[in-house]
Formats: C-alpha cells, sequence, structure tokens
C-alpha cells in the first residue's frame, strides 16, 4: 500500500464522518420544516376556538348567564349580577390546571360598573380581546351593559411581575357584539 | 488493509448512504402528506370546538359531523377527545377541553360514517348517527 493510497482511505473516512453530521442535520432540518409547515397549515386561529369558549360566560346558566327561577328559561347573552358577583363562580364555570393552566385560554371578564372576575391562571397578559353586548340581571331588571374579555392564549411559561408590569394591552377588538332587541331587555317571560 | 478493498468498501458505503437518506426522506414526506392523518387532526379539532359550543348552549342539542369518520374511533372523556385509528394510546390525536362542573362527556363509537354529538341536559355524549 503506498503512502497515497493510505492518506485516500483516511480521507474519505473523515469526509463520510463529516458528511453523516451534515446529513443528519439537513434531515432533522427537514422533518422540521415539513413538520412545521403542516402544523401551520392545520392551525385553527385562536380567535376562533376562545370565541367558543367565551360564548359559555353569557349563555350557559352554570356561568353567569341569567336563568328565570320560575319558567327556567335562559337568557342569551345575559349576565346574573349575583352569580358575577359570587366568589369562586368562574371556577366552577372555567377551572385550569392549577399547575399548568397557563398554558390554555385564559380570560378576565370585565363589565362596566360592576366589576371583574377572572379566570385562575389569569396573569394579566392579554393577547386579545372581545366585546359582547350582555343584559345585565340586577335582580329585579334587566340593563344594557358591555362585556369587555380579555382572552390570555397560550403562555410558555410563567410570567415574571415585570413581564406583568410591562404587558402591552391588546389593541384590537376582536368578537362579535350581538345586537340585542329592544324587546329583550324588559322580557320576563 | 488492501487498498482496492477498502475503496470499493467506501463505495458500497457511500452508495449505500445515499440510497438511506433519499428512502428516509421520501418515508417522511410520504408520512406527512397522509391524507389520513390530516383529517384525523381536524377531526379532534372539530369536535374539541363542538363540545366547547355545546357547553355554550343552554337546551339540548344534537349535531352531526359532516365528514366521514368511518376509518376512526372517537372517544369522549370530560377531559379530552380522543380520535384514532386503532390504538388510542399511540396513534390517537387529542384535543383537550374545560367543562363547567356539573358538566360530562362521555362515550366512544368505532368505524362509524356518520358520527353525531349530543348533548342531553348536562351530558354531552358521542353516537353512531345510524343508531336504530
Amino acid at each position: 500500500m503506498s503512502e497515497d493510497d493510505i492518506f485516500d482511505v483516511g480521507r474519505k473516512t473523515i469526509y463520510w464522518m463529516i458528511a453523516g453530521f451534515v446529513m443528519a442535520m439537513v434531515m432533522i432540518a427537514y422533518v422540521m420544516i415539513i413538520g412545521g409547515y403542516k402544523a401551520r397549515l392545520m392551525e385553527m386561529p385562536k380567535e376562533i376556538k376562545s370565541e367558543f369558549v367565551t360564548l359559555r360566560f353569557v349563555n350557559n346558566p352554570d356561568c353567569f348567564a341569567y336563568q328565570d327561577a320560575v319558567t327556567k328559561r335562559v337568557f342569551p347573552f345575559s349576565i346574573d349580577l349575583t352569580k358575577f358577583k359570587e366568589e369562586k363562580r368562574m371556577d366552577k364555570c372555567y377551572l385550569t390546571e392549577k399547575e399548568k393552566g397557563y398554558k390554555t385560554f385564559n380570560f378576565k371578564l370585565l363589565l362596566g360598573q360592576y366589576g371583574s372576575v377572572e379566570t385562575n391562571n389569569y396573569f394579566e397578559v392579554p393577547q386579545s380581546q372581545k366585546e359582547y353586548g350582555v343584559l345585565v340581571w340586577d335582580g329585579s331588571k334587566f340593563e344594557r351593559e358591555t362585556l369587555l374579555i380579555e382572552v390570555q392564549e397560550t403562555l410558555p411559561y410563567l410570567p415574571t411581575e415585570e413581564q406583568k408590569k410591562t404587558a402591552s394591552p391588546p389593541t384590537q377588538a376582536s368578537g362579535s357584539t350581538p345586537s340585542i332587541p329592544a324587546s329583550a331587555a324588559t322580557d320576563s317571560d | 488493509m488492501n487498498t482496492k478493498a477498502a475503496s470499493i468498501l467506501l463505495w458500497i458505503f457511500e452508495v449505500v448512504a445515499v440510497i438511506a437518506v433519499i428512502v428516509i426522506a421520501l418515508t417522511i414526506a410520504k408520512q406527512f402528506s397522509d391524507e389520513t392523518a390530516l383529517r384525523k387532526i381536524n377531526a379532534a379539532e372539530d369536535i374539541a370546538m363542538m363540545v366547547n359550543t355545546f357547553v355554550s348552549l343552554p337546551g339540548d342539542a344534537r349535531v352531526e359531523y359532516p365528514r366521514d369518520l368511518s376509518k376512526f374511533a372517537v372517544a369522549l372523556t370530560s377531559q379530552y377527545v380522543v380520535v384514532f385509528e386503532k390504538d388510542a394510546k399511540i396513534d390517537g390525536e387529542k384535543r383537550n377541553f374545560i367543562l363547567p362542573s356539573g358538566h360530562s362527556a362521555v362515550d366512544i363509537v368505532k368505524q362509524k360514517s356518520k358520527v353525531c354529538l349530543k348533548k342531553v341536559d348536562k351530558i354531552i355524549s358521542v353516537e353512531d348517527c345510524v343508531k336504530p
């Protein structure tokens, strides 16, 4: 075996070690790119998902929707003030996992002069807002009010106090403000 | 070591390596382009959203899922929905949801073309639409 031949075998071995590493990296990148593309292709807008979740606050009597005690009729897009002010009511309606609940949707409901309630893992990092026109039942009559819902979407980790302070408020209001017929406001059924 | 033998060995290794890379790349591409997997993800996503919508309904309801689910099984629990082909633990596509207290979701349907979601009182269930 000549000196050149020995170098040739050695060179090829080194070449294939490097090429093997590069090919492995390329394959990993290829999988990640295609996987990412597929995920983006299949992704459902978070606004739509959160919309479906938030509707329960104003339509489900187990949340805050007003239900007539006699007829059992539930008034859509209504808020019963008694329920809204009830402690731990939100936990009965929407309770995220204690440890990792920040990785899913969390909400803060602001009902004008009546105050606000929030879900158990809401950390004041809203990413979007929704607005619903609702009827507020104060125990004797309905009053029109706007329910503002701040949506905190998936957080990758628990925010620090500093991040909470600097969290920019959402600028764009999304969601729907359904028109409520005037008759509904006085409908006692 | 014989130089010629070493050279041939390296040449064979090169060819095998190139073929292996091509096969792996094609397999991955085929896997990702598999329509079944996409339909499974879509179904899980859709059903989870349907459950959330049902929670927002004050009354009872029954909705037919508009796509053919004859290749899949759909299992509903109070925490999540899982759509799978053979084994929920291996190839299941799982989507979580949060139900208000007192509400529950139950049942499983396997390989039915028409699948319905039903809400009666506070129980959400999944069933075969053409059930007698």
